[in-house]
This record gives C-alpha cells, sequence and structure tokens, in this order.
C-alpha cells in the first residue's frame, strides 16, 4: 500500500496488526456491530484478518464493506492498532479484485455533482425532496430514498469568492507573497462549495474580521469519499493535486484552515495512514492544517483572539463528529464557545452520528446508520433541543434528518456573538433536511 | 514381542529417513522406518522452513551450492503441494563486504544457480518494509518449505510403495542376526517390544547417528550445533531474504504461513536433544532482524525454538560451527549398517539416494534410484499456505459455527471433527498440533476455555477434568512463550493473565479469603477528603478505573478536568466487581461505592466481602460487587438454574455448574432468540440484544418454561448494556432474582462501568479525548504545566495546574518494555522499580497464586504519590500517579486490583488539588 516508504514499519497500517492483543475493546465499541450480523466486528475484520491477507493476492474478504469508517475502533484501541485504516485499506483491495460499484463510483463523486447540479438547484432541490424520485434512485441506484439529501445553494461559495475577489479588484497572492503571520488559507470542501456556502462566508468572515487576509484553494473534493469507497486511485489523484497547491503555502508556515473536520482529517491523516503518502510534502501539508475551532483556540491561547463576544443566552447540544475526534485536538469548539457570555454547550455523549460520509446513503446501510445515530436523538430529544452544533455537513445533514432540528457550524455562533452575521453574510441558509 | 522382517530399517524420520524410506521402497524392497517420536520433530522439524536455492554456500562451499539447486529443482517437480514458492531475495548494506557481491554472483554463475537482480524500485514494491540501504538486491529461486509437509508427504508415498512406518519406536539394540541385523525397538506409546530383522539398516537418525552407530559397534563422529529460531507474529516479508554477506547468525528471514521465522545461531554443544534458548541469542535474532526491517526489534515474537543441527566430520577435519561444510557423508559400517550424516533439509531427496545407492551395493542389488523422476504418488492436498485459505472459507460460508480460535480461525466444528478423530480424549495441545489452536497471538488467552468447554461436552468429561486440562494447556503455551515475554507480546500475556486468573479463577487452588497481603504504601495512611479547589485545572492521563476515577474525584471538588486516554483500558477487561483487600476500609473506595449507588446498573449489594463464582464457577473473593453479579453468591444456599445460550462460545453452563457443585446449580441450554450473531459474538454485542424488550422476553419465555422451582436464576453477563432494567426485568417475568456470571472480555459490567463514568464525565463539563497518547510533559521552572499529545499531523498542547498520571503498568501502556530487559516510563522517563534480568520477570508457572514479579514493576512515589526521580525526591511538585503504574505493590497476588485504582485515585487527587496552591 504505501507508496513512499515509511521509516518505521511498525508504524505502516497494515503492520499494526501485530501490536493486536485481542481484547475486543475496539468491538465493544464499533458502531455497527450491534446493529447487524453482516459485520463480524473491527478487530475481526481489521487486525485478525490482516493477519492472513496476502499482499498482492486477490482479496477474498468482503464483510469488511459494513465497516462505516467511523474510526472509533482506532481511538479506543489502547495498543496502536490503525484498525479503521486497515480496514479502509482491505475495502480498496476489494475494489481491486471486484471492481468499483457504480453506486460508489458515483457517491465518491459529490464535488462534481454538486458543481453540476448548481445551475439546476430549484428544480433538483425539488425533485430531490419527492419520494417518487427518491424510491426510484433507491432501487435502481441503491441510494436510500432516506439518506438526508442536501439542498443546493444555486450558487457555489467558490463562485462567490471569485466574484468577490474581482469585485475588489483582487486575486488570492501565491506564498512568496503573502505574510505567514496574518495570511490564512482556507479550504471550503465540496460541501460548502455547493450546498452550505454560508459557513465558507460567514468562515471568511470571521478570519477578516481577526484581521487576516484570506486565500481560497481552489476546489478539489479532498478525496474522502472516493477513499472511503475503496477509490484509492481517484483518492490519490485528488490528494497529490491538493497536497501540491497546499504545500508552498504550509511551508511558508501559512495556515490552513478548514470548516470540514472530516476534510481536515484527510489532510491531517488519512493521505498518510490509509492512502500510503508518506512523503515529505504530504507530513508538511498535514502539519499545517488546522480545524478552523482548533485555529481560533490557538489564537486564543496566543492572546489573538478578540473575544469581545456579544452574550448568547442559549443552552446548545454539541455532538463532537467521530472524525473531530480522529484529530486528538480535543473540543476546540467547546473551549471556543466557553468563551462567549450566556451560551452553555452540552456536549452530547455520542460515538458517531451514523452517517459516515456516504455510508448512510447505501440503501443496503440506512437502516444501521439510523440505529448508530440513535443516542443523538435520545439525547437531543430529552433535552428539549431544537437545534445543534456540528462541525461537519453529513453530520448536520444527518442529525437534522435524524432529530429534526436545525444543525449548523459552530462558527455560526462565533459569527453571531462577534456580531457579523447579519453584516456579511446576507442570506444564511439553513442546513439541509432529509427527505420528506 | 512382535517380530517384522524386511530388507532395509531405516533408523529415523527426519527427512533422509522418509526419503531413503520412499527411495527403498521404490527400487522394490521391503522397508520399515522406525522414529522414536513423531515424524519431522528433531531436526527436520526445527528449522526455519527454507528451501535453499544455494545461493547461500555459492561462495564458500560450491558442492553444496549445485546440490541445493539441483535438489531444489527436483523437489518442486516432485512434490509441488510442500513447497511454498516465495522465491528469496539476497540483499546488501553499504556497510556490507563490497567485494563479496563480485564473488556471489559468480559463485551463482558457477553452481548455476539463475540470479535476476532486482532494482531499488522493484525491491521496495515487493517488501516495503525491507530497510532502504539493503538496496543491492537479487532474486533467486529460494523457497519455503514445511519440514512436517515434507515428512507427511514422503513417508505417504514410502507407504504407498510397501514401507511400514513406525512411528513412537525408540531403538534399543542392534545385533548381527541370521545373515542381517536384528533390531529391538521399544513402543513408547505402546509398552511393547517389537523386533525387526533386516537384511540392513540404515542410520539416518540425524543428531542421533552416533549413538545409532554405537548400538552397532561402530564409532561415527558427528557434531552438534544449536541453533535458534524465532517466529515473529505476523508476516514482514512475503520472500525469504537473506543478507548477501558472508553466512553468519541471524541472516535469514523466511516467511512461513501467518509468521516469519528468522534464524539462526549457530552454538556448539554436547547435547543432541539440546533444546536451550538463551535470552542473548533471541536478542541477537533481533538485532539482526532490525538490519533486515527497520523496528523489527519493537515487532511482536511468537514463538521460540532451537533445533540441533548434525554436522558431518570426516575424520582429520577439524573445522568449527558454519565452517564444517554443508554437505554430507555416508559412512558404511560392517556388518550391515550404513550411516548417513551431515547435509540440509534441502538435500535429503539426494542423501537419501547416495545412502540407498551404498545399501542396494552392499546388498548386491543393482536397481538405480527414480526418486527424482516423477511426482510423488498419492494425494496432493496443498496444506502448506494456510494464509488467506480460512478467511476465505470462513467468509464463503464454507466454515460455519462460531469462531474458537480468533487468531488462527478454527470453529467450533473443526475442533469436533478433531476431537472425533481421537480414540481416548485428546489434550488440548494435540488439538493444538492439528488445528494450529492456540498457536495464534492469544496464544491460548480466549480460545482455550472455549475449547475445553468443547472437549467437555464431546468427551463427555467431567467437568474438573476439562478444567484441569485447561491448566495444562495455559501452562505448556506459557512455558513456550516464557522466553519471549517483553513489549506487546508481554501485555498479550498479561490480559490472558487476567482471563485466567480475574474471569475464570483457574489460580485459585483452595479457598483463602482476598488481600491478605500486608503493609500499606505510605500514602495511603492518610484519611482526609478531597478539599474543594473550584477552578483548578487538572489534566489526568489514562482512561481506565484509576483515571476516570481521578477525574470524578476532581470534578466532585469543583476542578476542571481533562481526561486524555491513549485507548480505553483495563477496565473494559475486568469481569465487574471489586477487589479492594487492605484498602477496603479507603475513603477512596468507600466514595466509589457511593458514586455507584447512583446508577442502577453500577449499585453495590450491601456488605461484602463476597463469594462470587468465576466464569467457570470457580469461587473468588470480591469486597463488594454490583447487585447483578451479587447475587451469584456462593455462600447463598438457594439453588439456582443455571442459563446459557445454545451456540454461543463465551459461556457453558454445564462446565459452571460442574464445577460450581451441581447438588445447587443446574445447567440448562436455551436458544438464542432471532440473529445467531456473526462469527465473532462478543458478550457486548449480547448485551446489545438484551436492550430491546423484545429480545429479553422471548428469553425470559424460553427458560420460564426450564425452571424446576429453584429461588434464582444465572445468566452470563450479557444482561444489557444501555437499559439498566433488563435483569429486574428477566427477574419479573421469571418470579425469581436473576444475577450475572462473568464472561470472556470484553466485559459487560466493566462496559456498564466505563459508559456510566464517560456520560457522567460529559454532563458534569469535564472532557473525555480518547485515541491519542500523551507524549512528554510541559514543563517552567520545575513546574508541570500541561501535557503534549500526539495529535493527528502534529502535537497538541493542554495546559493545567496539575497532572495525574493513570496510564497503568506492563498491561496498561504507562510501562513499556523491550529484550533486553529495560523497563521504561515513556512520557517523562520516570525511574522504574523494576528487575533488569529478563529471566526474573515470571514465575515457572502463569498461575502461581504468589503472583510474578513483573507486577510489582511501576514508578516510586511519596506520600503524596508523586512520582520520585532519579536522586529519590519528587520529580515535580504538582506531578502525581495513580493506578496500577505505582511499583512495588502486588496487586495480583493481593488481590487488591480495583481497590489499588480507587484509593490511589482519591489520594492522588486530594495532593493534586491541595498541592502548590497560591
Amino acid at each position: 500500500m504505501t507508496e513512499n516508504g515509511l521509516l518505521h514499519l511498525l508504524e505502516n497500517t497494515p503492520f499494526t496488526s501485530d501490536l493486536c492483543i485481542k481484547c475486543n475493546i475496539c468491538t465493544a465499541h464499533c458502531t455497527v456491530v450491534p446493529h447487524t450480523d453482516l459485520f463480524p466486528g473491527p478487530k475481526h475484520v481489521g487486525p485478525q484478518a490482516q493477519r492472513l491477507r496476502e499482499p498482492g493476492a486477490p482479496s477474498v474478504d468482503h464483510s469488511v464493506d459494513y465497516c462505516s469508517g467511523c474510526g472509533i475502533c482506532t481511538l479506543v484501541c489502547p495498543h496502536g492498532v490503525r484498525v479503521m485504516e486497515i480496514n479502509t485499506q482491505a475495502k480498496a483491495a476489494m475494489v481491486e479484485t471486484n471492481g468499483l460499484s457504480l453506486r460508489n463510483w458515483f457517491l465518491g463523486r459529490n464535488e462534481v455533482w454538486g458543481r453540476l447540479g448548481t445551475p439546476f438547484a430549484p428544480v433538483l432541490n425539488f425533485f430531490m425532496r419527492r419520494r417518487l424520485p427518491r424510491l426510484l434512485a433507491e432501487k435502481t441506484f441503491g441510494i436510500s430514498a432516506r439518506g438526508p439529501m442536501p439542498r443546493w445553494a444555486g450558487y457555489t461559495f467558490r463562485g462567490w469568492w471569485l466574484k468577490r475577489q474581482r469585485a475588489r479588484r483582487q486575486t488570492d497572492r501565491p506564498p512568496e507573497a503573502c505574510n505567514p503571520a496574518r495570511t490564512v488559507v482556507y479550504f471550503h470542501g465540496c460541501a460548502t462549495n455547493s450546498y452550505e456556502p454560508h459557513v465558507g462566508r460567514t468562515a471568511v468572515a470571521v478570519l477578516e474580521h481577526l484581521g487576516f487576509d484570506v486565500i481560497v484553494s481552489p476546489l478539489r473534493c479532498c478525496g474522502l469519499p472516493m477513499q472511503s469507497n475503496g477509490d484509492f486511485k481517484a483518492a490519490r489523484r485528488y490528494a497529490r493535486t491538493n497536497v501540491a497547491w497546499l504545500e508552498p503555502y504550509a511551508r511558508r508556515g501559512i495556515p490552513i484552515v478548514g470548516t470540514s473536520a472530516s476534510c481536515m482529517m484527510a489532510f491531517k491523516s488519512d493521505y498518510e495512514h490509509i492512502l500510503g503518502m508518506a512523503d515529505e510534502a504530504t507530513r508538511t501539508v498535514a502539519a499545517g492544517v488546522w480545524d478552523f475551532m482548533e485555529f481560533l483556540r490557538h489564537l486564543h491561547e496566543q492572546g489573538r483572539l478578540d473575544t469581545t463576544f456579544r452574550p448568547l443566552e442559549r443552552r446548545l447540544p454539541y455532538h463532537t463528529p467521530c472524525q473531530l475526534k480522529a484529530h486528538g485536538i480535543g473540543r476546540p469548539a467547546l473551549d471556543v464557545l466557553a468563551l462567549i457570555p450566556g451560551l452553555i454547550m452540552q456536549e452530547i455523549d455520542a460515538d458517531c452520528c451514523g452517517i459516515c460520509g456516504t455510508y448512510g446513503y447505501k440503501a443496503e446501510k440506512r437502516e444501521i446508520a439510523e440505529a448508530v445515530g440513535g443516542p443523538i436523538v435520545e439525547q437531543v430529544a430529552a433535552g428539549g433541543f431544537e437545534q445543534v452544533v456540528c462541525d461537519t455537513e453529513t453530520c448536520r445533514w444527518q442529525i437534522t434528518s435524524l432529530t429534526g432540528a436545525e444543525t449548523f457550524h459552530p462558527v455560526m455562533l462565533v459569527a453571531e456573538a462577534y456580531g457579523l452575521h447579519m453584516a456579511a453574510v446576507d442570506d444564511p441558509l439553513p442546513a439541509g433536511r432529509g427527505a420528506p | 514381542m512382535t517380530v517384522r522382517e524386511c530388507d532395509v530399517l531405516v533408523v529415523g524420520g527426519g527427512a533422509t529417513g522418509v526419503c531413503a524410506a520412499y527411495d527403498l521402497a521404490r527400487r522394490g524392497l521391503s522397508v520399515t522406518l522406525a522414529d522414536m517420536n513423531d515424524l519431522s520433530t528433531g531436526t527436520s522439524g526445527r528449522f526455519h522452513g527454507l528451501l535453499h536455492s544455494g545461493a547461500r554456500y555459492a561462495v564458500r562451499d560450491p558442492e553444496s551450492a549445485r546440490e541445493c539447486i539441483e535438489e531444489n529443482r527436483i523437489l518442486r517437480r516432485i512434490a509441488p503441494h510442500i513447497v511454498e514458492d516465495t522465491g528469496g531475495i539476497f540483499a546488501a548494506s553499504p556497510d556490507d563486504p563490497p567485494d563479496y557481491v563480485p564473488q556471489w554472483e559468480a559463485g551463482c554463475a558457477a553452481a548455476g544457480i539463475p540470479v535476476e537482480p532486482l532494482s531499488a524500485a522493484e525491491l521496495l514494491r515487493r517488501e516495503p518494509a525491507l530497510r532502504r540501504d539493503l538496496s543491492l538486491a537479487f532474486r533467486v529461486p529460494d523457497g519455503a518449505v514445511d519440514g512436517f509437509d515434507l515428512g507427511h508427504a514422503f513417508s505417504q508415498a514410502a507407504a504407498a510403495y510397501g514401507a511400514q512406518i513406525l512411528i513412537y519406536h525408540e531403538l534399543k539394540a542392534l545385533t548381527p542376526a541370521d545373515g542381517g541385523m536384528r533390531a529391538t525397538l521399544h513402543g513408547k506409546r505402546t509398552g511393547e517390544t517389537v523386533t525387526v530383522q533386516a537384511r540392513w539398516i540404515l542410520n539416518a537418525a540425524g543428531p542421533w547417528a552416533g549413538q545409532v552407530a554405537a548400538l552397532a559397534g561402530a564409532e561415527l563422529q558427528v557434531r552438534w550445533s544449536r541453533g535458534v529460531m524465532v517466529a515473529m507474529n505476523i508476516r514482514w516479508v512475503n520472500t525469504i531474504i537473506n543478507r548477501l554477506r558472508p553466512p553468519d547468525d541471524g541472516d535469514i528471514l523466511v516467511p512461513v504461513g501467518t509468521v516469519s521465522v528468522i534464524g539462526t545461531t549457530s552454538v556448539q554443544t554436547d547435547d543432541p536433544a539440546d533444546a536451550r534458548i538463551e535470552p542473548w541469542e533471541i536478542s541477537r535474532m533481533l538485532d539482526e532482524g532490525e538490519a533486515i526491517i527497520a523496528g523489527f526489534r519493537g515487532a511482536r515474537a511468537l514463538r521460540a525454538w532451537s533445533g540441533v543441527r548434525p554436522l558431518y566430520e570426516p575424520p582429520g577435519q577439524d573445522a568449527q560451527g558454519r565452517e564444517v561444510k554443508r554437505t554430507f557423508g555416508v559412512v558404511r559400517h560392517e556388518p550391515g549398517l550404513t550411516s548417513v550424516v551431515g547435509g540440509k533439509l534441502t538435500t535429503a531427496r539426494l542423501m537419501a539416494e547416495k545412502a540407498a545407492d551404498d545399501v542396494c551395493d552392499a546388498l548386491g542389488i543393482a536397481v538405480a534410484c527414480t526418486t527424482a523422476d516423477e511426482p510423488l504418488p498419492g494425494e496432493r492436498t496443498r496444506r502448506y499456505h494456510m494464509l488467506g485459505h480460512r478467511l476465505q472459507e470462513l467468509e464463503s460460508g464454507r466454515m460455519p459455527g462460531p469462531l474458537i480460535c480468533e487468531c488462527e480461525l478454527i470453529t467450533r466444528p473443526q475442533i469436533e471433527e478433531a476431537i472425533a478423530g481421537y480414540d481416548a480424549p485428546p489434550a488440548l495441545d494435540d488439538l493444538r498440533r492439528d488445528l494450529r489452536l492456540g498457536m495464534g497471538p492469544c496464544q491460548g488467552g480466549f480460545c482455550a476455555v472455549r475449547a475445553a468447554g468443547i472437549l467437555r461436552h464431546a468427551c463427555d468429561l467431567p467437568a474438573g477434568d476439562a478444567v484441569d486440562a485447561l491448566r495444562r494447556f495455559v501452562d505448556e503455551r506459557f512455558r513456550g512463550a516464557r522466553p519471549l515475554l517483553w513489549g506487546q507480546h508481554l501485555r498479550q500475556f498479561l490480559l490472558d493473565e487476567l482471563i485466567y486468573r480475574r474471569i475464570l479463577g483457574l489460580d485459585v487452588v483452595e479457598e483463602s479469603p482476598a488481600g491478605a497481603a500486608g503493609e500499606l504504601p505510605g500514602w495511603a495512611a492518610e484519611r482526609s477528603p478531597v478539599p474543594a479547589a473550584p477552578d483548578r485545572r487538572l489534566i489526568v492521563v489514562g482512561a481506565g478505573l484509576a483515571g476516570l476515577m481521578a477525574a470524578v474525584f476532581a470534578v466532585q471538588a469543583g476542578a476542571r478536568v481533562v481526561v486524555v486516554g491513549a485507548g480505553l483500558g483495563r477496565l473494559m477487561l475486568a469481569p465487574g466487581g471489586v477487589q479492594a483487600g487492605p484498602y477496603a476500609d479507603h475513603p477512596g473506595v468507600a466514595a466509589f461505592r457511593a458514586w455507584c449507588a447512583d446508577f442502577p446498573a453500577l449499585r453495590t449489594a450491601d456488605g461484602g466481602p463476597l463469594r462470587l463464582p468465576s466464569a467457570l464457577g470457580i469461587p473468588r473473593s470480591l469486597s463488594f460487587a454490583p447487585e447483578g453479579l451479587a447475587g451469584g453468591n456462593l455462600d447463598c444456599e438457594t439453588p439456582a438454574l443455571i442459563v446459557g445460550l445454545a451456540g454461543w462460545r463465551d459461556f457453558d453452563p454445564v462446565l459452571f455448574a460442574g464445577v460450581a457443585g451441581l447438588e445447587r446449580f443446574r445447567p440448562i441450554h436455551v436458544d438464542m432468540p432471532g440473529r445467531r450473531g456473526g462469527w465473532d459474538l462478543s458478550p457486548t454485542e449480547l448485551a446489545h440484544r438484551f436492550d430491546a424488550p423484545a429480545y429479553r422476553a422471548e428469553v425470559a419465555r424460553l427458560v420460564q418454561g426450564r425452571l424446576r422451582g429453584e429461588g434464582r436464576v444465572g445468566f452470563p453477563a450479557v444482561l444489557g448494556l444501555h437499559d439498566p432494567g433488563v435483569r429486574e426485568d428477566i427477574a419479573g417475568r421469571l418470579g425469581a432474582p436473576v444475577f450475572e456470571i462473568p464472561t470472556l472480555t470484553p466485559s459487560v459490567p466493566g462496559t456498564r462501568l466505563y459508559n456510566t463514568l464517560k456520560r457522567w464525565l460529559l454532563e458534569h463539563g469535564a472532557r473525555v479525548q480518547i485515541g491519542h497518547p500523551v507524549t512528554r510533559l510541559l514543563d517552567e521552572n520545575g513546574h508541570v504545566t500541561g501535557v503534549a499529545v500526539a495529535s493527528a499531523g502534529r502535537e497538541t498542547l493542554i495546559r493545567a495546574d496539575a497532572v495525574i498520571l493513570a496510564t497503568g503498568g506492563l498491561y496498561g501502556g504507562g510501562l513499556l518494555s523491550d529484550d533486553r530487559g529495560r523497563v521504561w516510563e515513556p512520557i517523562a522517563d520516570l525511574p522504574v522499580l523494576a528487575q533488569n534480568e529478563r529471566a526474573a520477570w515470571f514465575r515457572p508457572h502463569l498461575l502461581d497464586p504468589r503472583g510474578h514479579p513483573v507486577h510489582g514493576f511501576g514508578l516510586a512515589v511519596d506520600e503524596q504519590l508523586r512520582p520520585l526521580n532519579r536522586e529519590g525526591g519528587p520529580a515535580y511538585p504538582n506531578l502525581f500517579a495513580a493506578g496500577h503504574l505505582l511499583g512495588g505493590l502486588e496487586p495480583v497476588a493481593g488481590g487488591y486490583d480495583e481497590g489499588l485504582d480507587l484509593a490511589s485515585a482519591y489520594a492522588a487527587v486530594r495532593a493534586a488539588l491541595t498541592a502548590n496552591r497560591d
């Protein structure tokens, strides 16, 4: 799997199976295992099967397809086995042997559909919220009729940015022309681009409020949807393009921040540990990438965050996406939101919302995905909450579809507390809602 | 007394012996082969599995090189099913002697060994684990062969030509008689004496060839050289790797099935049965492995063995070890005996041919050898290459039934089939050899108890006999692993030990009250409560019982707490209930019990201590336990119905009741409703099912009809994970109290405790962050100011006023260890109380009730639980330690696993929130 050699073999994802002592803690915490017999559990399809997989030989075990990739197994493992990463690589081996299904190819290209669909937003939004076309898509394609379909915004974040730059007669500066102390590269991701451009616009507004020059990276999917569907070839293509573009900024010490915790995790870890890109450029980017709220917390620790927040007298639940847990940075959103007077955040005790990128859109897995999100539904209902805060897009759509609560990114609260949101973000859109 | 007659008696069932039996039988002679043990149990079964291409000998021993490549080709032709065509790579690093490569290439060319240069890129593609500096590489036609497979293949072929095979028959005497030789054999398993009247004897006894010759009054000089091999847990390489340099110790790495074997040493010995494994030999192999693969030393070694090479030394030579040529000799001793000695497994067929030529010559028979001409007769199942095969069988549904051995993938029907093949109940170790049961990484930790239950069922054994069989197997596995217990494999055995002791109760020889152990450490004397400390920032490193309870105590005192755990702790594995021992009246233990009282699933039964049954029905003492477990109290005379779920591998009610006493405990099985589950149906998964009201109602319905007035009903501890009312619900339906019995890990009572702790902490504003280790402390002016976490991409810093380390001991990962006996604390490099002599870490028997010295390794602390530095003072004024990281104690033998965690967590929090308040 490794493209370039790692210096130390025990760090190489498949070889971490050497560390497994079969304690089954991962299986006990797997979010999928309780809800289906089709998945024998992370220890079984992970380190246990890995020991018996022959490199280069055709893939023989396919139950790994039911792994959702939430990565809780990797987190709870006390021994350093990269369970989820092993599973994802096994999925890629499976795709190499069996080929990629049309459905999974389609789901992996969210970026393309987002862009292509933008001009047809009203029509698509109408049809994608009707039962019949969704059932048709489920029957013919295997895309669940209950999967939470995002709403096309009708314009793209990237388009908005370029238009604004043109209007201001500005262009994004190349890395060598930037002042690293006051420049930030914003990576918006596909979902922000096509479905939730208001999140990107809010993020830009907050960064500019804090005095940063913002550079927006050209849109490239991070590759994660392809990666989680086992299409490593395509994922690597995107990953290399992203690394090539971002690396000169990272090398200059210019922070790369993003509002999608899952994309950021792809940069920080997946490129190396799943796609096997163990080169210096990839590592430089990984070390220079920040989750948006992590970056704000970092500014605060350095005394650089404006903390003149307006009070927000609210009590809100917060869901930490599994992808954000995998960053290992704690709960930066809670740390930052704790600075806003009056705002009380309650962390929901849930490992995963169940959607896991494209997993919860697959007809045969939708029921599992909904069951995995159960604890969130319970806790949101128990607290009588009508809003939920969460850092990643598909999680937000899933939570909204499961609970009916409006779900939004923590940056929205920051902007509101700065008094920015009316001025800088003229048309905040509600988060996507599931099909009726 | 049996008398057999034959033309030739072959003595020795190693590779040469079976090949010679086949050869002679093919030539039309009547042959008997005898071995004192099973086939291939000597040198032929104790090598690394390499079928040489000859390239290893190309420079120094061209004759051997030529023989090897020829025999390599012949074996692939006549017995392709026993050769795994891995190919071999010879690789040199810049440090290897540069003039060796051209010599080697010339030697290979002269011997006719095809050599294909590999580019560095191609080498990297094929073998990503190799060191980058091994860049000068060549491919050669090495292969892997299993000595047992070779023995079976050739002995079956010999049998097809009429040869008789006598295993477990030891040669006692050889005397000339009736124009031939008479051999007296002792049947070790039958006790019978067998006499074989043969025209000629072929001595292929390997290391014992000298002794066999001596029985006939002949002299044969055999030198013995012992070599140690180490099997690493996984297949690090897919090709045989040889160092391209003059042959030396540990320069061959052979992938065999699921493992890879590194070998060997070469030590002169005066014992043909020498099976010693010296610690330096293991370390030497790891050193050499490290030179092939960076990080090899940190990888897990699973098994080690040593074999004795019989080196033939023709009279007049006086070479040593590797200097002795690896060719062989055929020596005729009058009257009636030919010896074949030396050589190597690769050339076994050739040695057999030359020896058989000599025998035929002696007997005046002019038939030429034909063993190289055609493939072996008979069945040719490819047994050797297990990698991937069982996984495929399992996935495709061709291997139904629950998975019993999770490492080597063995299901219940396979074990039952193997047992059916024996006339008398087999030992679990026999099943190991048949199926590889317990040969994987966990070395029987999980499968042994399951297999013991299957054995009891299949052979209708008394429960006590099955438990004895289990104890023996545990002991045997431990004996084999003991030389290799450091690092991750040590952690494996500490988990296995926890299962055997705490869950199964196998170490209980006679009932003794828990907590017999003596003096309390100094810090435990202080009994004052934790002071209120609003807004103090505290980091707790570790998410086991000590870490999470420390967080609870600190939150109760008003502190702001972040828990950082590399993963989840031992809490998930312990069977539930508290062994407090001498800490029973410590305020930390009382505070824990009080905290539990708020949660129905955790609430402890009044009073204590309790005598509760282990998963095997063996009584174990606990200071107190959740109500669910406490209902199983063995001091309670009320008869109990013990319910097992049919087909579920992790609890056997019959074994339980047989041990606990059939007069009071009546076992039944009920069918599992609904889904049967995958191969690995874990206790927690089953517990999830019981959370569903319909599921438990159905189970209760099945049990109800089988109650015969028992006053209580015992289930395995799977009665719900999230819903605390499951047990009461079932009890209500059955009209009798219900209790739970511990099962294999992950423990449901432990998981309930973890889940409750985490939820409570989140609800009370604490942070719990699991999955990334703390790598170092942050400090300023001698004070700890926080920790650095190895988060994705780069490290993340967290600041605090004090830090508590509750990272666990050698199991938890709070201490690390290596093969050289070094034990260290990885976060702050704090000095550790430990013994450096690895041989002293464990007593000879794993289940020794006195525990092991290794249990006492850990940090020395002062009365404030501050770890000491090398000068004996506190390392930092605001750094504290708790739980199994503490050294100099005996939590296992003393019976205070949880008591230590709870008391030290409380004391550490008190100290942390009191210290340095400005």
